[in-house]
């Protein structure tokens, strides 16, 4: 069992509505649901990766933890304090401790500053340091991510991929975070560069004894990072559980296809499924009932009119879906 | 053996730089034979695109081709009349593009692009092209097609769009598909059922394909032929047993190692060193040497040439055997 002082973040019947097509004069048409009874629990050091396709909500998830998009439902706890009633300086210690780090690295930096200006300006915000200990402090995060300081006076334009990602890196580490939220930090990256970059990730973990939280369509990538794994589907967790147990006996019909429809690197295991048919319903339109039941080769009667509730299947393993109660 | 259906032979496609030309393709060979799935794959910068631009005659301005040739059922396009490849771009070959949103004309709607290459090439008269187009984005397994001609791109999802894309590509009947990352941008479920659809599209209309990607497994799930690029050469080419179960060349075994995955859960990956130069054309030697665990003295002085490793496996590397 886990002790409560092991768990860094704890989301609770998490929900997050957006606002449709306002008409004129700003009047409200309607809502949509994007996010519905998220439930997750972040151990310190540990990594859980979200994964799922697109319109699922991760990328939304990410911003409701950082309270850029206002939740409408639920509770968002962070060593026991929620997130989703701080004041303004408890907001504000917040975004210090918990750092966002997206997928296009050059559209996260500002084409108008150096990279010293870009690592330092966390500095100058949230701290008293003064010039020279900025420099100084600047100095050391870049060497921590691997960039020697011929890069300190470099553009954004005259980085590469990789490099700028490490650049956004020494920037989320400036505030000594406790932990990091990663939207999807190496899909626009070559195979190669990722390598490198989850490399980097994993060491800076280590020595910073960070939590992750890392939102990605690549099973290939989690598999590697993570310790549990949560599974998405518009809008609502259809598994959750430790890595091994996620990759060796996905439960819910939607992982499994997940996993199947994902290429293999060996020509020998030619896969000869049958893909998932039909396409992914927008959050507007989801269907009633199970959400998945659209495109479950295995859906029944019941899956159209009932949702399925999380059922514990293994040893922090949930899945919700109706084969698996009766 | 039967003349191939394309076959390219020493392709140099450059562009003018101070002091000089850039290469960016530095003498590319492949054979595609008809009715089979040929696979490049490469990384960001190392020529995948252009070749595919180059073999439909498109290499943007100022760049241009510099040399070799391009033979479509062997007759050589680079050399031959300049309208050579107006008659065969859409009509015998056509592309399918990565990006769904920006290759798609957001102000017309779908049934006038797709109608468009069929009055033009085959001056097939309104109606029979919308008839045509009916039936092709029904063979594609898109719903309600006659509904679907009169929406706009905005209003399809990313899975759809690639369809009609398709569909594009189909209109004009052609022989060989150009696939340049044409499922990079879908989701892996939605990505498998294009997949899975152009396999059956190529049975069934005997179709042969060229499939450009940075997706080793998308390679190895559907290719017969692999070619490996690296900064505008063919590193190493062969059937996907001989690319992903006995790689020769220490970039494909790099590439390899690198995918993070089952194997390497949470222990560091095996990383190439360095980044890929940004031009080839003053490296001497062996353009991957830098970053090459095994670079040999050799390899600073000559660029290794091609070697042939088995009948159908080929590398360019100075290492000797299988590695």
């Amino acid at each position: 069992m886990t002790a409560e002082h092991d768990i860094l973040l704890d989301v609770r019947n998490l929900a997050v509505d957006y606002r449709t097509g306002s008409g004129i004069l700003g009047r409200r048409r309607g809502h949509v649901r994007v996010l519905e009874n998220i439930n997750l629990r972040l151990r310190r050091g540990e990594t859980l990766s979200v994964v799922g396709e697109s319109g699922c909500g991760k990328s939304t998830l990410a911003m409701a933890l950082a309270r850029f998009v206002i939740a409408s439902h639920g509770n968002i706890l962070f060593d026991g304090h929620d997130v989703l009633r701080l004041d303004a300086a408890g907001l504000r210690a917040w975004r210090r401790d918990m750092q966002l780090v997206f997928q296009n690295p050059l559209a996260s930096l500002n084409p108008r500053m150096t990279v010293r200006t870009i690592v330092s300006e966390p500095l100058v915000t949230h701290t008293g340091l003064d010039r020279g200990e900025r420099r100084r402090q600047v100095e050391i995060l870049l060497g921590e991510t691997g960039l020697d300081p011929s890069f300190l006076t470099r553009y954004p334009h005259e980085l590469s991929g990789g490099q700028a990602q490490r650049v956004v890196l020494a920037r989320a580490l400036a505030l000594n975070p406790r932990m990091l939220v990663l939207d999807e930090p190496t899909s626009a990256l070559d195979v190669s560069v990722q390598a490198q970059i989850l490399n980097l990730l994993m060491r800076l973990q280590e020595q910073h004894n960070l939590t992750y939280m890392l939102i990605s369509h690549s099973l290939g990538v989690v598999e590697h990072v993570s310790d549990r794994i949560a599974v998405l589907y518009l809008g609502e967790i259809v598994e959750e559980g430790p890595r091994d147990e996620i990759f060796r006996q996905p439960r819910h019909p939607y992982t499994q296809a997940l996993m199947a429809a994902t290429p293999v690197v060996d020509p020998s295991k030619r896969q000869v499924h049958r893909p998932l048919s039909g396409m992914i319903p927008g959050p507007a339109s989801r269907p009633r009932g199970c959400r998945f039941h659209t495109r479950c080769p295995r859906a029944w009667s019941l899956c159209q009119d009932t949702r399925p509730r999380p059922q514990r299947v293994g040893d922090g393993h949930v899945a919700a879906c109706h084969l698996l109660t009766s | 053996m039967s003349t191939p259906l394309l076959a390219v032979t020493g392709l140099r496609v450059g562009f003018p730089a101070p002091g000089g030309r850039r290469l960016v393709l530095r003498g590319i060979d492949f054979e595609v034979e008809q009715g089979t799935v040929y696979g490049i794959v490469g990384e960001s910068g190392c020529g995948k695109s252009m070749t595919a631009h180059a073999i439909l005659g498109l290499v943007p301005p100022p760049g241009s081709i510099a040399g070799g040739s391009i033979a479509y059922r062997g007759q050589d396009l680079v050399s031959g009349h300049p309208n050579s490849w107006a008659g065969l771009r859409g009509r015998r070959i056509a592309m399918v593009h990565q990006d769904p949103s920006a290759a798609l004309n957001p102000l017309f709607t779908v049934g006038s692009q797709i109608t468009a290459i069929m009055r033009r090439h085959e001056r097939a008269r309104a109606r029979e092209a919308r008839e045509r187009a009916v039936s092709l984005l029904g063979e594609l397994e898109l719903a309600d097609p006659a509904t679907l001609l009169d929406r706009y791109p905005h209003e399809l999802s990313g899975g759809m769009q690639q369809r009609v894309l398709l569909a594009m590509a189909l209109a004009g009947d052609p022989d060989l598909v150009i696939a340049d990352e044409a499922t990079t941008a879908l989701d892996v479920t939605i990505q498998a059922q294009v997949l899975a659809l152009l396999d059956r599209l190529r049975k069934k209309r005997g179709l042969t394909l060229v499939i450009i990607t940075h997706d080793l497994g998308v390679v190895a799930q559907t290719c017969d032929r692999v070619a490996v690029l690296y900064l505008g050469r063919i590193v190493e080419e062969g059937d996907p047993e001989d690319i992903f179960l006995a790689p020769h060349h220490p970039y494909t075994r790099g590439l390899l190692k690198a995918r993070p995955g089952e194997q390497t859960q949470r222990t560091p990956l095996a990383v190439i060193p360095g980044s890929v130069p940004s031009d080839a054309t003053n490296i001497e030697g062996c353009a991957f040497r830098e970053r090459c665990a095994f670079a040999m003295a050799c390899c600073r002085i000559e660029d290794p040439p091609v070697r042939l490793l088995s009948d159908r496996h080929r590398s360019a590397c100075h290492l000797e055997g299988g590695g």
